[in-house]
């Protein structure tokens, strides 16, 4: 009995994944291909633990406000250059224009 | 005949460069780099390069679109000369899973994910937000920073990463899984304050 017990807990150890790899499978399902198996695999895993599903949706998170902060913004940048920055820009350029 | 637009083009000095495209450029490079004076230097490279280079170019993509593609190249030049550098060891990551026992590889009790619900948040927590993942992303170590926002803001496929960065594709995972826990946690800190 207890021998069939291992035989299935093993079994499972081999389907389950832990917690540090399903965040690791989370993070690269994000940004690439996840094979089926492993993508099964992390289904399963999500299905019964929270806080990697909440890691899940955080990692959205961060990926999609990622995005919105590089993409451009041409009418209202939040990063503006001050007066004195443009200033010592200008004077650089001028300067290196046409030295190499 | 084919000549006219090329004779059209206006030279335009490098105050009505800086004037009509720097704050565009600076805050395309801060939001990649973080800092006021690599921003800025970024920027001024671009100009002094674009302006070297302005007899090549065509005119026939938009002006802006043409400086964007040079600061880019810039940015990632950057970020290489930034990821050659001697500094903290991946090994250094302070994993918030158990490392021992039977709960080995769950998350540790005290640093499990919470809900942030920032989607529905008004408009005003969102840009909060943003301004709280500009901080923490800051404080990455240089080389995690880099492979994050290569992979996941300009979207680089992993190869190109690697090259860029000199690492090994296995690595590039284990740092942006690595940068999104420690990521997370910063945010977090700070979010739900």
């Amino acid at each position: 009995m207890s021998n069939l017990k291992t035989k299935i807990y093993k079994g499972m150890n081999k389907v389950m994944l832990d917690c540090e790899t399903a965040s690791l499978f989370v993070a690269q399902k994000d940004y690439s291909k996840l094979s089926i198996l492993n993508r099964i695999k992390l289904w399963l895993h999500l299905l019964t633990c929270k806080h990697c599903r909440e890691f899940a949706r955080q990692s959205r998170s961060i990926t999609y406000y990622m995005k919105v902060l590089g993409s451009i913004n041409e009418n209202e940048p939040v990063h503006k250059l001050s007066d004195d920055q443009k200033k010592h820009i200008i004077e650089e350029v001028e300067k290196q224009q046409y030295t190499n | 005949m084919a000549d006219e637009s090329t004779n059209k083009k206006v030279k335009l000095t490098p105050r009505q460069w800086v004037e009509k495209h720097g704050d565009y450029l600076y805050n395309y490079a801060y939001s990649r780099v973080q800092s006021k004076e690599t921003a800025e230097d970024l920027v001024q490279e671009t100009f002094v390069s674009a302006i070297r280079a302005v007899d090549s170019f065509r005119g026939d993509s938009n002006e802006i679109t043409w400086l964007i593609a040079i600061l880019k190249r810039k940015i990632i030049d950057y970020y290489r000369k930034q990821s050659r550098k001697k500094e903290t060891a991946i090994s250094h990551f302070n994993t918030p899973f158990n490392n021992e026992g039977h709960l080995t590889g769950h998350w540790i009790n005290e640093r499990v994910p919470k809900n942030w619900d920032v989607k529905y948040s008004d408009p005003m927590r969102q840009t909060e937000f943003i301004f709280i993942l500009e901080m923490c992303l800051s404080a990455l170590p240089a080389k995690w920073k880099t492979v994050f926002v290569l992979k996941v803001m300009e979207e680089l496929k992993t190869e190109q990463v690697c090259k860029e960065v000199g690492i090994k594709p296995s690595n590039v995972w284990v740092i942006l899984h690595r940068a999104k826990l420690q990521l997370r946690e910063c945010i977090e800190k700070r979010w739900l304050k």
